[in-house]
């Protein structure tokens, strides 16, 4: 059998590098996409932690104006009260 | 007390030794004075780089004899309730066992920030009566200097 022709061996060879480049490159995508996914993960936490800062933020807001309301209320029937007594 | 600024933008405490250096957090360490400081990076911690970096300052703490610990919050933005959770009903009762009982804070100077802390704080003192808070010395500083030194 005759040997291969040269420009084959070439061929093959950078055949050979393409393959290994393309693993290389596919391999680091993957590597890349799993980075964006935790970072993903991360900034969901974050906004899962701001939204939950939020929530507790309006709940004290919340149960302040409760209060303040009722201390409204409670200097309304004081003066009333007041304005009703022979004192 | 000097803090210098390295050619890689990062710093040095004079007389603190650099025992951590992530992307959340930085730690530095004095035994001879007792002092640990952590100081985060970035807007916000993730619970398990939150963790990670409390268990590392947890094993410093425990190969040495620290009293202080200086927590500089200065770079976040949003906390993570867990997280926090997490560090004033465990890891401070944990170290508190290691003579770690002086807690100083530094927060941003950020009314939102310092109110939303606060009103969290209140929260977990609400759920948690049973805390070692009475057995801290808890100080809110301005900066490390204050903060290493008071």
């Amino acid at each position: 059998m005759p040997p291969a022709p040269e420009t084959y061996l070439i061929f093959k060879e950078e055949l050979q590098k393409e393959r290994l480049e393309k693993q290389r490159l596919a391999k680091a995508y993957e590597e890349k996409i799993e980075e964006l996914k935790k970072e993903m993960g991360y900034l969901s936490e974050q906004i899962g932690a701001q939204q939950e800062m939020i929530k507790t933020t309006i709940s004290y807001a919340t149960r302040l104006e409760e209060k303040l309301t009722q201390l409204n209320h409670s200097m309304e029937e004081g003066k009333k009260k007041a304005k009703g007594s022979f004192h | 007390m000097a803090l210098e600024t390295t050619s890689d933008n990062t710093f040095t405490i004079e007389g603190f030794d650099e025992k951590l250096n992530g992307r959340f957090a930085r730690v530095y360490a004095n035994n001879d004075t007792g002092v640990i400081v952590c100081i985060l990076q970035e807007d916000y911690v993730p619970i398990e780089f939150f963790k990670e970096t409390f268990n590392r300052i947890s094993e410093v703490i425990k190969a040495g004899s620290y009293q202080k610990f200086v927590f500089d919050k200065r770079s976040l933005r949003t906390f993570h309730q867990p997280s926090m959770e997490w560090y004033f009903i465990y890891w401070k009762k944990e170290m508190l066992s290691f003579g770690l009982k002086e807690h100083r804070k530094i927060l941003p100077e950020i009314d939102w920030f310092k109110k939303a802390v606060m009103i969290a704080k209140d929260q977990l003192m609400e759920q948690y009566p049973t805390n070692i808070i009475e057995k801290l010395n808890i100080k809110y500083c301005d900066s490390l200097e204050e903060a290493i030194a008071s």
